[in-house]
C-alpha cells in the first residue's frame, strides 16, 4: 500500500510548541523563497532589454521581514536547548533502504550554529537593502539568499546524514545561482559552474560515506549512527571517516579543493559574506564536528585532517599576504581560518573548532560587509593599490574593520583572541610540534596580512581613485556597527578559556602584536622599505601572487592536459573505433553484397547464360530451319522427298 | 476479466485507424485526432493504478495484476498474455505520458505528411505498451519488432539532413540485435520443450526451466545483444547520437524516454529470470559490470566535447544508462529498485532536455553550442526550466534524478565497493558537462543580435514541460510511494533471481 501517513511529523512529545517553532523557523524562507522566485511575473517584451526587471523595493523588505521573524523562532526553540536538551522531529523515510532520514535535530551545536545563521543573515539582509539599491532582478537576489538560508537551516537541523546532504546540495545550489548573480560577466559565470564542480568532488566522496554508514548502522541518523559506532569495523571506519573528510574539504575549500572559493567572489559582496565566509563554508567543519564519535575511533583520519588544515591555514595566509583584490584577501583569508579550524578537528578539539566556527563568522561577514561598502562607495573598485585615505570619508566602516581586523589578528580581548588560542592550546597538547608551530607561524602572517588590509584600505593618502565616494546608507552602516559589537562581545560572553595556559596566550599575544606590528612598520610607517622587500624576495612574491601556482597547474594540465585531452580521445575514439567499426562492418557488407552481386551475375548466371549460349549456339542450324513459315517446309519437304526419290532410283 | 490493460495497449492503435479514415488535406483534423487519441490512451492508463495502490497484501502473493490471457497459436504455443506489475506500471504510465507529450509538442510541425506522422507515433506507442506489458515471448517479440518500424519512419522521412542514413543505421543496428534476441528465445523455448515435453512461449513456465549451464550461458548472450543495442551499451551505442541528431523532437523524445527503457527493461524481465544462473554467474556479472561503469565515465567524458546542443544530451543517456544497467547487475534489491527509477527520471529530465533543445530549434534553426550564449536574460523562463532539467539530470538531490542514482549507487556499492566508487566520478563528470553547457547557453553576455528577438517559452510549450517539471519535483521530494510500488515486484524478480 502506497502509505501516505509516512509524512506525518512526530513532533517531540517533550517540546511540542518548540518543534513547531522550529519547523515554522525551517518553513518561512522556504515560502519567502517560493513567493519571490515564482510568484511574480516574468517582464514580457519585444526586445530582450525590457524584459529586465526594474528595480523593486518589496523582495528585499519581504526577505528582512520573514528573516527576523524566523530569527524570533529560532531563538524560542533554542532557549529550550540551553540545558543541555535536544528537541527531535521525525517524519519517516525520504529514500527508503537506508532507514528513516527526515528529522530534524536540535542540540547545542545545531542551535548554534542556527542562531549563528539567523543572525548574521538578517545583517547581510539589511545590508543588501542598500547595497542593492538601484539594481534590476531583485527577485532573483532576496528569493537566492532567502533560498540559500533555508537549505544551510536544512543542513544544519537535519538529524540524518542523507537528509544533511539534501541540504549540502541545496546551499551549494544557492552558492551557485549567487556567484551566477551577475550572469552575463563571463567569469561569474565561470566561477559559478567552477564552484559547482569542484564541490562535486568532495560531495562524491560524501556521497560513499552516507551510503557506507547506512549499511553499517542501518540508519543514517545522527542517533544510530553514534550508538553504533563501536561495532563498524575498524577499515570501514577509515573508509568512512576518510570519505566525509573530502566531502568536508570540497566544501569548506581546502586544499587541495579550496580554489573554487577565491573565484566564487564574483558574486556580490554580501553574498560573499554570508555564505562564502561565515556560513556555508563552513559545513565541512559541521559535519566533522557531527561526526565526532567516528572520528574519534579513526585517529589516523584526525591527523590527516589536521595536516590538511595545517597546509591549508599556511597557505591562505601567504597568498593573503600578495593579494591586492580586497575581496581575495579576505576569500583567502577565510581559507587560511578553516584550516585552522581544520587543524582543531583532526586532533580531538572540536568544540575549539566550533568556536572558531562562531567568531570567525562574526569577524569575516563584518570584514566582507566592510569591503562591501567601501567597494560600493568607490563604485565596484576592488583594487587595494587604488585605495586608501578613506578613514575620513567612511569614518563607521573605518572603526568597523579596525574591530574585524584586530579580531583576525587574534588581539587580546577581541572573540577570535579566545578561539584561536584554544586551538593553539590543543596543538601544543597533541604533541605533534608540526602542527603547533604552523599554527603560531600563521598567526603572525595573518596579524599582517590583516593589519595590510587596514593599512592600505583607510590609512595613508589617497591613491588612483578620482571619483567621490558613495555615501553609505544606514542600513548598510548598522549591520556593520551590530557586527563589530558582536566581535567585541561573543568571546566574552563563553569564556572557556583555561587561565593556566597563560604561556599559550602569551605566545599568541606576541603573534598578534609582532604581526600588526610588522604590518605597521612596513605599509604605514616606512612605505619604502616595502620596495626593498619586494625586489630582494621577487621570486617568493611571484610564488605567493600565483597562488603557489597551484590554480595554474589545475587549469593547464589537470584540466586541459588531462581531463579535456582524455574527452577529445574519447569522442575521437568514439567515431574512428567504435562508430568506426559500425561503418566498416556497413562497409564490409555492402563490398560482400557486391561481390556476392558480381559473382551472382558473372559466375552463376554465367554458367547459366552460358548453357543457354551453347545450347543458342549449337541449335543455329535448327534455328534456321524452324523459321515457321509453311512454304519453306514445303520447300524442304519437297527437297527431302526428290533427294529420296534420287536416291531410290539411283540404286 | 477486465480487458483495461488490452484496452490501453490498443487504444492509440484505435486512434490510428480513425486517423486513417480521415481526410489527408485537414492538417487541424489530424492533429485533433492524434491528440485525442494519445489524451485518451494517457487517462485510461491511470486507471491502471488502483490495484496497485489499495491492495498491497495481494501484490505480496502475485505482484502481476490485469492478467490477460488468450490462446493465439496453440500450435506453436504462444498465447496473447497480457499483464503488468510495479515495475511495468510505471513504464506504461510513462510511455502514455510521453507519448501524449510527444504528440502535443509536434502541434506546430509541417502539414505535409501529418497523417504518416502522427500514425507513426500512435502505432509506436502501442508497440511500446505491448511490449512491457507482454509476459508470452512470442508476442513481446512481435511488439518488439513492431516499434522499429514506426521509428525508422519517423527518422528517415522527418528528420535531419543524415536522415537516411540515421535512420538506416537505426534500422539495421536494432535489426540485427533482435535477431540474436529472437535465436535466443528459440534457443529456451526448444530447450524447454525438449526437456518438459511442453512447447511454450509462457514466460512464467519458461522461467521455471533449470537449463543446464552452458545453454543459459549462450542463451544470457544471445538475449544480451537484443537487449544492450537497445540500451544501448558501450560498445553498441553508436546509433544512438545519430539518430538522435537527426531525429525531430518528438522522434527524440521517443527514442529516449521510452525506445532506451525497452532494453533495460528487456534485461529486467526476460534475461534475470529466463538465465538466472548465467545471469548471475561472476563471469558475466563481471562483464556487464565493467560495460556498465564503461558506459558511464566514457559517455560522460564524450559529452564534454560536443559540440552539438542535441548530440551532448544524446551521449549524456549512454551514460545515465550505464547506471540502468549497473543497477541491474548488482542483483540486490536497491540496484534493481534504483535502475527501475532510473529509467522513470531518465525518462523524465532527459525528455525534458530534448523538449527544450527543440523548442530553441524551433526558434533559431541551429544546435551548436557556440551560437548561443547569454539566453537567460533573452528567455528567463526557458532558462529556469532549463536549469531544473539539467540539475534533474545532474542529480540534484530533491529533484527526481538523485533519487535513482543514489539508490542504484548504495545497490552497486552492496555489491562491490569499487563499482560504486567508479560509478560515483559519473555524478562528479555529469554536473560537469552539464553545468558548462548550461554557462555556454544560458550564460555570459548574449553574443549574437539574432538572439535578441528570441521569444520565451509560449503558451503551449508551457503546458508542455509543466507535467515533467513537476514530476521532477514529486519524485525528489517524496519517492517512498514508487518504493512501494516496486517493492513486491523487485522482491519477486530477486527471489527468482537467486533461487537455489
Amino acid at each position: 500500500m502506497v502509505d501516505l501517513a509516512g509524512v506525518d511529523l512526530m513532533l517531540d512529545p517533550q517540546h511540542p510548541l518548540a518543534s513547531r517553532l522550529l519547523a515554522l523557523s525551517l518553513v518561512l524562507p522556504v515560502a519567502g523563497t517560493a513567493a519571490l522566485l515564482f510568484g511574480g511575473k516574468f517582464q514580457r517584451g519585444k526586445v530582450y532589454e525590457q524584459r529586465t526587471q526594474p528595480p523593486q523595493r518589496w523582495p528585499g523588505l519581504l526577505s528582512v521581514v520573514l528573516a527576523a521573524l524566523s530569527l524570533a523562532c529560532s531563538v524560542t526553540a533554542a532557549l529550550v536547548t540551553r540545558a543541555g536538551g535536544t528537541i527531535s522531529i521525525d517524519g519517516g523515510e525520504w529514500i527508503p533502504g537506508l532507514g528513516p532520514a527526515v528529522s530534524l535535530y536540535l542540540d547545542w551545536l545545531s542551535a548554534a550554529l542556527l542562531l549563528l545563521l539567523d543572525v548574521i543573515g538578517l545583517m547581510v539582509l539589511c545590508f543588501s537593502l542598500g547595497y542593492m539599491k538601484g539594481e534590476s532582478d531583485q527577485r532573483r537576489y532576496f528569493g537566492g539568499l532567502l533560498f540559500f538560508i533555508a537549505m544551510m537551516k536544512l543542513l544544519i537541523l537535519s538529524g540524518s546524514y542523507l537528509l544533511l546532504f539534501a541540504g549540502w546540495e541545496g546551499v551549494g545550489l544557492a552558492s551557485y545561482l549567487l556567484i551566477a548573480y551577475h550572469f552575463e560577466r563571463p567569469l561569474a559565470a565561470h566561477a559559478a559552474t567552477k564552484a559547482f564542480i569542484v564541490n562535486r568532488i568532495g560531495d562524491a566522496g560524501f556521497l560513499l560515506a552516507i551510503i557506507a554508514l547506512g549499511f553499517s548502522c542501518g540508519s543514517t541518523n545522527f542517533t544510530v549512527v553514534t550508538a553504533a559506532s563501536g561495532a563498524i569495523p575498524h577499515g570501514t571506519l577509515v573508509f568512512i571517516c576518510s570519505m566525509l573528510a573530502i566531502g568536508a574539504v570540497g566544501k569548506s575549500a581546502q586544499f587541495p579543493l579550496h580554489v573554487w572559493l577565491p573565484d566564487a567572489m564574483e558574486g556580490p559582496t554580501p553574498v560573499s559574506a554570508l555564505i562564502h565566509s561565515a556560513t556555508m563554508v563552513c559545513a565541512g567543519v559541521y559535519l566533522l564536528v557531527r561526526s565526532t564519535p567516528l572520528l574519534t575511533l579513526a585517529p589516523e583520519v584526525g591527523i590527516g585532517i589536521s595536516i590538511l588544515g595545517a597546509v591549508t591555514a599556511l597557505l591562505g595566509a601567504t597568498v593573503a599576504l600578495a593579494e591586492n583584490d580586497i575581496k581575495r584577501v579576505l576569500a583567502y583569508s577565510t581559507i587560511s581560518q578553516i584550516g585552522f579550524m581544520f587543524l582543531a578537528l583532526g586532533i580531538g578539539a572540536g568544540h575549539a573548532g566550533m568556536y572558531h566556527v562562531v567568531t570567525h563568522a562574526f569577524f569575516k561577514s563584518l570584514l566582507f560587509l566592510g569591503a562591501g561598502a567601501v567597494i560600493h562607495s568607490l563604485h565596484g573598485e576592488q583594487n587595494l593599490v587604488h585605495m586608501g585615505g578613506l578613514r575620513k570619508q567612511m569614518p563607521v566602516t573605518f572603526w568597523c574593520m579596525c574591530i574585524g581586523a584586530l579580531t583576525l589578528a587574534g588581539i587580546p580581548g577581541l572573540s577570535a583572541f579566545f578561539s584561536k588560542d584554544l586551538i593553539l592550546e590543543a596543538g601544543l597538547e597533541s604533541g605533534y610540534k608540526f602542527i603547533a608551530i604552523v599554527g603560531f607561524a600563521t598567526s603572525v602572517i595573518t596579524a599582517i596580512y590583516a593589519w595590510r588590509l587596514i593599512a592600505l584600505v583607510f590609512l595613508g593618502e589617497t591613491r588612483g581613485h578620482h571619483l567621490t565616494p558613495h555615501p553609505t546608507s544606514p542600513s548598510m552602516r548598522v549591520p556593520l556597527m551590530i557586527l563589530a559589537g558582536c566581535c567585541v562581545l561573543v568571546g566574552w560572553i563563553f569564556v572557556p578559556i583555561q587561565w593556566n595556559a597563560w604561556r599559550i596566550m602569551l605566545g599568541s599575544l606576541t603573534a598578534a602584536i609582532l604581526g600588526v606590528g610588522i604590518a605597521w612598520y612596513f605599509y604605514v610607517n616606512r612605505p619604502r622599505a616595502r620596495n626593498i622587500i619586494d625586489r630582494r624576495f621577487a621570486p617568493i612574491e611571484a610564488f605567493l601572487r600565483n597562488r603557489w601556482y597551484i590554480d595554474a597547474v589545475y587549469e593547464e594540465h589537470l584540466m586541459e592536459g588531462i581531463v579535456y585531452r582524455t574527452a577529445q580521445g574519447a569522442a575521437v575514439a568514439d567515431t574512428l573505433v567504435v562508430d568506426g567499426a559500425v561503418n566498416a562492418s556497413a562497409w564490409f557488407s555492402r563490398q560482400l553484397s557486391a561481390a556476392s552481386g558480381s559473382f551472382d551475375r558473372n559466375a552463376i548466371d554465367g554458367v547459366v547464360r552460358f548453357v543457354s549460349a551453347t545450347t543458342r549456339f549449337f541449335s543455329w542450324p535448327f534455328r534456321a530451319v524452324q523459321t515457321g513459315m509453311i512454304q519453306t517446309y514445303l520447300l524442304i519437304f519437297l527437297a527431302g522427298a526428290l533427294a529420296a526419290l534420287g536416291i531410290c532410283l539411283s540404286r | 476479466m477486465s480487458h483495461l490493460l488490452s484496452l490501453v495497449v490498443f487504444l492509440p492503435l484505435a486512434g490510428l485507424l480513425v486517423l486513417l479514415f480521415a481526410p489527408g488535406g485537414r492538417f487541424r483534423l489530424l492533429r485533433l485526432i492524434a491528440n485525442a487519441a494519445a489524451a485518451i490512451t494517457f487517462v485510461a492508463s491511470l486507471f491502471l493504478m488502483p490495484p496497485f495502490v489499495n491492495g498491497a497484501a495481494r501484490l505480496d502473493a502475485s505482484p502481476f495484476q490485469f492478467v490477460e490471457r488468450a490462446a493465439w497459436i496453440p500450435s506453436i504455443g504462444a498465447q496473447y498474455l497480457i499483464g503488468i506489475d510495479g515495475i511495468s506500471l510505471l513504464l506504461v504510465l510513462l510511455t502514455t505520458l510521453i507519448s501524449l507529450i510527444a504528440i502535443m509538442a509536434s502541434w506546430n510541425m509541417n502539414p505535409d505528411r501529418t497523417k504518416l506522422y502522427y500514425a507513426m507515433i500512435l502505432l509506436l506507442e502501442t508497440g511500446v505498451l505491448g511490449v512491457f506489458v507482454s509476459l508470452d515471448l512470442f508476442l513481446f517479440y512481435l511488439f518488439w519488432d513492431v516499434v522499429l518500424i514506426p521509428m525508422y519512419f519517423i527518422i528517415g522521412i522527418y528528420g535531419g539532413p543524415r536522415r537516411s542514413y540515421a535512420a538506416m543505421k537505426f534500422f539495421l543496428y536494432t535489426l540485427f540485435g533482435s535477431v540474436f534476441l529472437l535465436l535466443g528465445f528459440l534457443g529456451i523455448y526448444i530447450e524447454n520443450g525438449r526437456a518438459t515435453g511442453v512447447y511454450t512461449f509462457e514466460l512464467a513456465k519458461l522461467a521455471q526451466a533449470d537449463l543446464p549451464f552452458d545453454v543459459q550461458q549462450w542463451i544470457f548472450w544471445a538475449l544480451f545483444l537484443g537487449f544492450a543495442v537497445k540500451v544501448p551499451m558501450f560498445p553498441l551505442h553508436t546509433w544512438l547520437p545519430d539518430a538522435h541528431v537527426e531525429a525531430p523532437t518528438a522522434g527524440s523524445v521517443l527514442l529516449a524516454s521510452l525506445l532506451l527503457k525497452m532494453g533495460v527493461y528487456g534485461f529486467l524481465r526476460f534475461s534475470l529470470p529466463l538465465v538466472p544462473r548465467a545471469a548471475t554467474s561472476p563471469g558475466i556479472v563481471n562483464v556487464m559490470v565493467v560495460l556498465s561503469l564503461v558506459a558511464i565515465i566514457y559517455g560522460a567524458l564524450v559529452c564534454l566535447v560536443q559540440r552539438d546542443w542535441k548530440s551532448l544530451v544524446a551521449y549524456s543517456s549512454v551514460s545515465h544508462m550505464g547506471f540502468c544497467t549497473l543497477g541491474i547487475f548488482a542483483l540486490n534489491f536497491n540496484g534493481l529498485t534504483g535502475s527501475v527509477l532510473e529509467q522513470i527520471n531518465h525518462g523524465i529530465s532527459t525528455g525534458l532536455l530534448f523538449l527544450l533543445v527543440g523548442f530553441i530549434y524551433d526558434r533559431r534553426h541551429t544546435r551548436e553550442i557556440a551560437d548561443f550564449g547569454g539566453i537567460a536574460r533573452v528567455m528567463p523562463l526557458f532558462a529556469t526550466v532549463f536549469g531544473i532539467a539539467v540539475f534533474s539530470s545532474a542529480g540534484l538531490p530533491l529533484l527526481n534524478g538523485f533519487i535513482g542514482e543514489f539508490t542504484i549507487l548504495s545497490g552497486a556499492f552492496l555489491a562491490n565497493r569499487t563499482w560504486a566508487a567508479v560509478a560515483v566520478l559519473g555524478i562528479v563528470l555529469s554536473a560537469a558537462y552539464l553545468l558548462w553547457l548550461f554557462q555556454r547557453t544560458m550564460l555570459g553576455p548574449l553574443r549574437y543580435d539574432v538572439n535578441r528577438t528570441l521569444t520565451d517559452l509560449t503558451t503551449r510549450e508551457r503546458v508542455i514541460v509543466l507535467p515533467l517539471v513537476a514530476l521532477a519535483f514529486a519524485i525528489g521530494l517524496y519517492p517512498a510511494p514508487l518504493f512501494q510500488l516496486l517493492r513486491p515486484a523487485v522482491n519477486a524478480l530477486l527471489v527468482q533471481v537467486h533461487r537455489p
